[in-house]
């Protein structure tokens, strides 16, 4: 929460973006919050950065499966429905 | 392409897709596992990070889960009942299990960062941190960036990487998350908080070297 009940500052508003960005904060914690990025680019940028980073953190996904982990499994499923 | 499941609980197709596999269709079974073999590496590598103890991880997890297949009712979408299986296999050979670990971090930015109380303007940006939609593609979705965010999940406290591996690596809802790790949504939000964080300002280093 907030220290202040009329506004956030800079160093609040970087411990607050993650539960911003998770749309979880009270309606009024909100409204502050979002009162702050109207005048402060700084923070606009800060939460535009969490956002850049979620992004990043996607892409190290590795959709791939191994062929070698596929036939395995495959053996798995085989032994596992046998009789 | 994994699925995205955004809802609480399995789809008509996922309850179909399971009773094929409990009648031993193969097609079925190689659908399933590369819908979701992936998520449940990605889980398991977040828990022990070797890769060949996480592959055994994920093999003993799809073991128990067509063993307990009979069990399931489709109340959770196919992938978080599946992620279950990754989390009681790889707990116990975690390094460090899960809520033993003293849970203090450091604020997201350096408070050197901030104006001081005894100033004007108390806890505002001394300089305004940069704009990273002002950098070149290739810069932002570059090597150089992937490699520095594994690096930084590697040296994370492992229950700050275990969520956000599942939340941001492998995309799941906040609820699954919670459901998968057993964790209450505040719990599940700070850890992937700190995580996050801390990803941020590996990226800002680098982004700012």
């Amino acid at each position: 929460m907030p220290e202040s009940p009329d506004h956030v500052t800079c160093q609040e508003v970087v411990e607050l973006v993650t539960a911003y960005l998770e749309r979880s904060m009270a309606a009024d914690e909100t409204t502050l919050f979002e009162q702050h990025l109207n005048f402060c680019e700084g923070c606009v940028w800060y939460v535009e950065q969490m956002r850049g980073t979620v992004e990043a953190t996607r892409r190290i996904a590795e959709d791939d499966i191994p062929a070698d982990a596929r036939e395995r499994l495959l053996m798995a499923f085989r032994d596992w429905t046998a009789p | 392409m994994p699925l995205t499941v955004r809802d609480a609980s399995a789809s008509e197709e996922e309850l179909g897709l399971v009773t094929a596999v409990r009648a031993g269709n193969e097609q079925a079974f190689t659908t399933v596992v590369e819908r979701h073999y992936a998520a449940m590496l990605a889980l398991a590598s977040a828990y022990v990070l070797a890769p060949g103890t996480a592959t055994t991880i994920v093999h003993d997890a799809w073991d128990a889960a067509l063993a307990a297949s009979d069990g399931f009712d489709g109340r959770t979408p196919l992938r978080a009942w599946l992620l279950r299986f990754v989390v009681r296999a790889a707990e116990p050979l975690a390094a460090r299990p899960d809520g033993v670990a003293p849970e203090s971090s450091p604020p997201a930015v350096d408070r050197g960062r901030f104006r001081g109380a005894d100033g004007a303007f108390p806890g505002h940006w001394r300089a305004y941190p940069r704009d990273w939609r002002t950098l070149p593609d290739d810069v932002l979705r570059g090597a150089d960036v992937r490699r520095i965010v594994a690096e930084t999940l590697n040296a994370l406290p492992p229950e700050q990487r275990v969520v956000i591996t599942l939340r941001d690596v492998v995309g799941c809802p906040s609820h699954e998350a919670c459901e998968v790790l057993e964790l209450s949504e505040a719990t599940t939000r700070e850890r992937l908080h700190h995580a996050r964080s801390r990803v941020r300002a590996a990226l800002e280093r680098h982004f700012d070297a």
